[in-house]
Formats: structure tokens, sequence, C-alpha cells
């Protein structure tokens, strides 16, 4: 008799309890989902940081460019910015020569800077990737990275407007940076066509001078 | 090279904060590292000194005590190595947190670095966020009196 009267509420106490494992079995994958939400956050915060890093030291480098009291400082403070900012160990700088067809080496670092022979700008690997106009990042490239005449880390144009006058590659890079990637590619062609800009500029300064100051 | 401190107050220093600010002082030669740093740091709310070469560095050192030294030591290495020992051998200077920022990572110049008497090292290209994590690090230290 007793058993009967208690039977209706066990099977009621099984059904709650039945009900409240299936609801914490949903929290614990809802719980599951919500960390790995976060988990991807974090990571997309990371990476928002790291970009906003590269940015600022964008940002440092156009203005130290844009500083510049003549070409040759211009070119001298593009060398830092690639060693410093980038972290490129070897590197050239050329400038392209239309009237032998030709990139002349002007400026770099490294043992690259020992190879100072000019390079054809029609009949070469380099010569093609440069008068593409396009910044080459080789791990996006790994077909153009190491064809027998060439390799190098990144390729970069110099830009005025629509016209090529230069080129930066990086040889290689510091043992500490690994490699570049599509963030850097972005600062590379904004670099390029600020550093091309302010070399070219930079020369003009004395024509600047004669201009009137403006009194505030 | 500019001796004289910029002072700079940004929400995080909190403007009419009455403690002083703390002081840092960069030893680079290369521009770009020096505006970049300045730049982070100021925006950070902290006081910037600068000097170009690790002679200028001692000087503004000896005269102005900063409270960290952040000092680079590619160009020639041993005049970063040779700076941070005179700054450890004299009083006034003995107890000021020295960072050592360089490109050159190879295990014999950090073993030099600490050996010269330096705190820690800085991996170049700078990270901003190890960058300041390390200056707040050897700040707290230097201030809490452990370093």
């Amino acid at each position: 008799m007793i058993a009967h009267t208690f039977e209706p509420a066990a099977l009621e106490l099984d059904d709650d309890l039945a009900l409240a494992l299936d609801e914490s079995d949903r929290l614990q994958v809802q719980l599951e989902h919500m960390a790995a939400a976060n988990h991807n956050l974090s990571e997309l915060l990371l990476n928002i940081d790291a970009q906003n890093d590269k940015l600022l030291k964008l940002l440092v480098a156009m203005r130290s460019l844009v500083e510049s009291s003549s070409g040759a400082v211009a070119l001298r403070r593009l060398q830092d910015i690639l060693v410093t900012v980038i972290g490129s160990a070897e590197f050239l700088i050329y400038s392209v020569d239309n009237t032998i067809g030709s990139l002349v080496p002007i400026a770099g670092a490294g043992a690259a800077f020992d190879d100072d022979a000019a390079v054809s700008l029609h009949e070469s690997t380099l010569g093609g990737m440069v008068r593409m106009g396009e910044v080459v990042v080789t791990p996006e490239h790994p077909h153009l990275a190491h064809r027998d005449d060439f390799s190098a880390a990144a390729v970069v144009p110099l830009k005025v407007l629509d016209r090529v006058v230069g080129a930066i590659v990086i040889n290689r890079l510091i043992p500490q940076r690994k490699s570049l990637g599509e963030c850097d590619r972005d600062v590379l062609g904004l670099l390029g066509a600020y550093a091309a800009s302010a070399i070219i500029t930079a020369d003009q300064r004395p024509e600047w001078n004669q201009l009137p100051v403006l009194r505030r | 090279m500019s001796s004289k401190a910029t002072k700079y107050w940004s929400p995080r220093s909190g403007r009419g904060n009455l403690l002083r600010m703390n002081r840092i002082l960069i030893v680079d030669d290369s521009p770009t590292a020096l505006m970049w740093q300045q730049l982070l740091l100021r925006l950070e709310g902290y006081e910037v000194l600068d000097a170009p070469t690790a002679e200028d560095g001692l000087r503004i050192a000896r005269r102005e005590r900063p409270d960290l030294i952040v000092m680079d030591i590619a160009h020639p290495p041993m005049a970063g190595f040779t700076a941070c020992r005179l700054l450890r051998s004299e009083p006034e200077t003995m107890d000021i947190p020295i960072l050592m920022a360089t490109s050159l990572s190879d295990v014999d110049n950090v073993i030099a670095g600490f050996e010269a008497g330096c705190n820690d090292f800085l991996t170049k290209p700078l990270e901003r966020a190890e960058y300041l994590g390390r200056i707040r690090n050897q700040l707290s230290r230097h201030l809490c009196g452990a370093a």
C-alpha cells in the first residue's frame, strides 16, 4: 500500500531528473559553442592588434620618409625601415634605368648587396615581376619563390602613380621573422608607393625652399 | 637628438594626474625605431627622452635619471654593452632598469648583454604588445624595489 502511494512521486522525480540532465547537456553544448566562439574572437582580436601594430609602424615609416631632406636621405631611411619595421636581413633596392632597360642596384644590405650587377627588365624573372607592378610575397606565390635565376622573400615595385621607377627585393628575413603574410603584403605595397614618391620629391627640396613660408 | 622631454597626456595616464609620469630614455640610432617608440610610449602616457648614440644616452641618463632605459645595441654592439656596464658602475644610475633591444638575437649577444648588466632583452623588429609588456614589467619591479 505504501509503495503504491510513493510510485507516482518517484516517477515524477525521475522525469524531473531526466529533464534536468537534458538541460544540463544542452547547456554544456551551448557552453562549448561559446568557448569556441570566444576562442575565435580572441584570435581575431590578436590578429587585429597585430595589424594595428603594423599600420602604426607604417605610419611612422611614412613620416620618416616624408621628412627626408634629400633623395639620398630618403633612401637611407628606406633601408632603415626595411630592417627595423619589416625585419629584412638581406635586401637590394633597384632603380629602373629605361635607357638600358635594366634594374640597377642603388642600395642594399647583407650579402646580397655584393651582387651589384644590373638585371634586365625584359629578360629576367625579377624584371617580369617588377613590370607587373604588384607586390609579390613568395609564400603566396611559391612558383615564383625559387626559379633557376631568382629567389626572394618578397619583391616590391617602387611606383609613382602607374609608373614603376624601381623595386625592393627582400632576399632574406631576420631569423625571428618566419615569413611575410597578407598584412605584410599590404604594408609593403603602401611602403613601395610612399618610398618612391619620397625619394623623388625629396630631391626637389631646394625648389620647395624657395616657396614663401606661410605665416599664421 | 633631443634631451628635452615632451609631456603628453593620454586618457590612460589620466589628465590632471598629480603623480609624475614614468620617464623612459630610448637610445637608438634608427630614426624609424626611435620615432615608433616615442609615439607608442607617449600614447601610453610615459614621458620620453631620446638619444641617437650610446654616448648621448649615458650623458642624458646621468643628468635626467630616467625610470627605465631602452637601449639598442646594434651599431656597434660594444658601445651598448660598454654603456650598460658604465651605467651599472655609477651610483646615480646603477638601479635604473635597462632593456636591450637588438636584432642580433644570437645567444652570445644575449649572454654578453646580461653580463653587462641589462635586465631584459627585446628582439627587433619590436612588437607593440611585447614591448609595452616588458616595459611595464620592469617598471613595476623597479618601483616595488625588486629590480
